[in-house]
């Protein structure tokens, strides 16, 4: 097997919510709002149970081949020509996310913190720690997820405790006028846009201790992380209302410059965005370990180690390279995106199933005549 | 010039890292494969770090799903 580490059942869980929480966080509430409108609170909180729906065919998937990993999967299910081609679509996922995850920490960055930076040199050092992760192993990424998310979840509670004082409850009125398209495009992006982008945990579930309730510890996890984007959605609109969620790219930044406890509790906005920068991280670098892993897989190597600086240098260019700015990435991209995560996430592990399920059925036939 | 320059001395040093080892066990696939991905990553390297005009790879996801995209605009009308 290519990796020797072994990661415990909560290392998997945390990883699981860290990578729905990832860059969701900040970009979450406007995408849906963009897409829904009024009833963008509704939806995010209609797909918590569609999403831990999601995360059941995830594992349900994995679990046609125990010891496989989603590149083993495919070759399992498909054979071997076929299965590579699909590879082959799922790699260039896992490494154009990577890249697109590290772009908008470099976006949000020279846009709001550090205005005369250089974005490549923000992007440099996002990424010098993602190769630093990955040279150590998946078990000491899992680990280090435990120490860090303790963090991330104060900071959400606090971000919302302390919103509790800025909140106008008629903002919340549902409208009865939607249309057909928001209706859509409100329930799919309520759980393939966090949840389904959940993926690469099938690529290190192989390497996971098998635990009974592994299935129902995942499926908590992922309606865990899915329900902490609904409550941030509707803090969201509770606050800002439609219009300045619709607009404002990275909501929770502002929504935390809101905060003012008797002109004393303030400016707090850098310690949320630092939660969501570590949230980031930890997506990006699994992302990237599933790249780096399906490689290895893909070509039948005997290790992965070599492979990764080279892919870690990869990740940097192509996160300079993906978007010419940020206006082309969240106008132009977005659509094409949600398109992308619904046929990887949710179209093609369907089929797959599907076609695994006949297979099944023929050889146990061929087996009794 | 300066930045082309230090790429390329990245990339050869993670060459100087890693190949030694492989050459020493003679494992002619993983070579290959390395090299490539070695390669492609120098080349990007050195585009991004001069801010070379370059055309997003995103458009490749723009290429495959724009059709599905209006067939979806047609059927729901918007």
């Amino acid at each position: 097997m290519l990796e020797q580490g072994r990661l415990g059942i909560r290392q998997l869980c945390i990883l699981t919510i860290l990578i729905i929480a990832g860059d969701m966080m900040m970009i979450y509430p406007s995408v849906i709002a963009t897409f829904s409108g009024q009833n963008a609170w509704l939806y995010a909180f209609i797909g918590v149970p569609l999403g831990m729906g999601l995360m059941y065919l995830f594992v349900k998937l994995a679990d046609t081949y125990p010891n496989e990993n989603l590149i083993g999967v495919f070759r399992k299910i498909l054979g071997f020509w076929p299965g590579t081609v699909l590879a082959l679509f799922y790699l260039m996922y896992f490494i154009f996310s990577s890249a697109a995850q590290s772009r908008v920490v470099g976006d949000f960055m020279t846009s709001q913190i550090f205005l005369y930076t250089p974005i490549r040199v923000v992007l440099l050092i996002f990424v010098i720690p993602i190769g630093w992760a990955l040279y150590n192993g998946l078990e000491n990424i899992g680990r280090s997820s435990e120490i860090l998310v303790p963090i991330i979840t104060t900071f959400m509670f606090i971000l919302v405790v302390f919103l509790l004082p800025e909140v106008q409850l008629n903002q919340l009125v549902p409208f009865t006028d939607t249309t057909f398209s928001q209706f859509t495009h409100g329930i799919v992006i309520g759980f393939i846009y966090p949840v389904g982008e959940a993926l690469p945990i099938l690529m290190i579930l192989p390497y996971a201790n098998q635990q009974a309730h592994r299935t129902r510890d995942l499926m908590i996890s992922a309606g865990f992380g899915n329900l902490l984007m609904a409550i941030l959605v509707t803090i969201s609109m509770l606050v800002m209302g439609l219009f300045l969620t619709q607009h404002t790219i990275f909501g929770s930044f502002v929504l935390s410059q809101k905060i003012n406890i008797a002109n004393f509790f303030q400016r707090i906005e850098v310690l949320m965005a630092s939660s969501w920068l570590i949230s980031t991280y930890f997506k990006s670098t699994v992302y990237l370990y599933a790249f780096v892993l399906g490689i290895a897989e893909l070509f039948r190597l005997k290790s992965y180690h070599f492979l990764i600086l080279p892919c870690v240098l990869i990740v940097y260019a192509l996160s300079n390279l993906v978007t010419p700015n940020i206006v082309f990435f969240n106008t132009t991209v977005i659509p094409y995106w949600l398109e992308w995560d619904l046929t990887v996430s949710l179209i093609l592990p369907v089929l797959l199933l599907i076609i695994h399920q006949i297979k099944s059925k023929l050889s146990f036939n061929k087996g009794r005549t | 010039m300066l930045l082309t320059i230090a790429v390329v001395i990245v990339g050869c040093l993670m060459g100087v890292i890693d190949l030694p080892n492989l050459w020493k066990k003679k494992e002619w696939k993983e070579i290959t494969v390395y090299s490539c991905l070695l390669l492609t990553s120098i080349f990007f390297g050195v585009v991004a770090v001069n801010l070379w005009e370059f055309p997003s790879p995103l458009y490749i996801i723009i290429w495959i799903y724009k059709p599905v995209n209006q067939l979806l605009a047609y059927i729901t009308g918007s």
